[in-house]
């Protein structure tokens, strides 16, 4: 495979990971990893959830005593698995978005080099 | 191209069960995996992961129902990714999903007035129109990749395709895609031999010819072909 051809695969791997990137990057900024917590105020239980927003930690009031606390922790779970899966996802794709723009670099280089 | 290739095969498999492949002509770079299961080309180093499909007669699905494509693609770990400037879409691994690497595009042979993307509610699919895709549609043949039937265009007529857009490209670095084009096309003819594929392209007339005739020659001075 030629230099030209080289520099445009690398360069298209690189604006497909761009993209993916800035697609969990808005996934994780609308679905924040979420706690349940509950809170005893004069014997009576009330249920919170607690997220953070930007830089502030956001809690929710869920409801007291009749409130479904395990069917709500185990959406919590799962909600919160994907976040997880997202972030291992976003750390994996930036070290090969930096890896592709380390490769891209080197071999427009090359080109630059040759055409000259 | 060769790390994807799992994952692109499982997907022909789910495209496959579901019936859609009978409607789908693969196109772009990836139809050369699919020639290199049958025919002597030579072993090409590239990797993209971006696969495109064009659709047999678009037209048919503009009602439902049909065959739940979006469905499936949402199933396996796709999410629908729209244009900032177009209607366009594709399909780019979901932030949760592991495993999925591909990117997976829709197209079709622009109707006489309808130069936008078009929603396919029969697949539940937005398809983007691209010149000269009839080129490929009406020489599609099956093959088979790891045991799946699919259809991708004659081996030449894909070649002579891919000369004739390369005098298409527009925008930053199009003389860098352009080569990328030519380079594809050379892996076929280093197999097929220059006169076949001058032979395919003669039956065409009109802009696509002018288009073949010009990239040839670039051809003819830079790989003294």
């Amino acid at each position: 495979m030629g230099l030209e051809a080289n520099v445009v695969y690398l360069e298209e791997e690189i604006a497909n990971l761009q993209e993916r990137i800035a697609l969990i990057r808005s996934f994780m900024h609308a679905n924040p990893s979420v706690s349940i917590y509950r809170r005893s105020i004069k014997g009576k239980v009330y249920y919170y959830k607690k997220y953070r927003k930007g830089d502030k930690s956001v809690s929710e009031y869920l409801g007291g005593s009749e409130f479904d606390f395990k069917g709500a922790s185990k959406n919590v779970k799962a909600e919160n698995e994907k976040v997880k899966k997202a972030k291992v996802q976003l750390a994996k794709l930036k070290k090969e978005l930096q890896a592709l723009k380390r490769q891209a670099r080197i071999a427009r280089k090359a080109f630059e080099h040759v055409r000259v | 191209m060769f790390e994807f290739e799992k994952e692109f095969a499982g997907l022909l498999k789910e495209f496959y069960k579901s019936g859609a492949l009978e409607h789908l002509v693969l196109i772009g770079s990836w139809c050369l995996p699919v020639y290199r299961e049958h025919y002597p080309i030579v072993r090409f180093t590239f990797t993209t992961s971006d696969i495109d499909f064009s659709v047999q007669r678009p037209r048919a699905f503009k009602s439902g129902p049909g065959i739940p494509l979006h469905g499936l693609l949402i199933q396996l770990g796709y999410v629908p990714k729209a244009g900032i400037l177009s209607k366009a879409e594709k399909y780019i691994p979901a932030p949760d999903a592991e495993g999925t690497n591909l990117s997976i595009e829709f197209l079709c042979e622009p109707g006489r007035d309808e130069g936008e993307p078009l929603r396919l509610p029969g697949l539940g699919i937005v398809v983007s129109p691209l010149s000269y895709q009839k080129v490929l549609l009406d020489n599609a043949v099956t093959l088979t990749y790891r045991g799946i039937p699919l259809k991708v265009p004659r081996p030449a007529m894909w070649a002579a395709h891919k000369i004739a857009v390369s005098q298409l490209r527009e925008g930053r670095d199009h003389e860098l895609k352009m080569i990328k084009d030519l380079e594809n096309a050379m892996v076929v003819m280093k197999w097929l031999g220059k006169e076949k594929i001058l032979l395919e392209a003669g039956q065409f007339k009109g802009k696509f010819s002018r288009f073949f005739q010009k990239g040839i020659r670039l051809m003819e001075t830079k790989y003294e072909i």
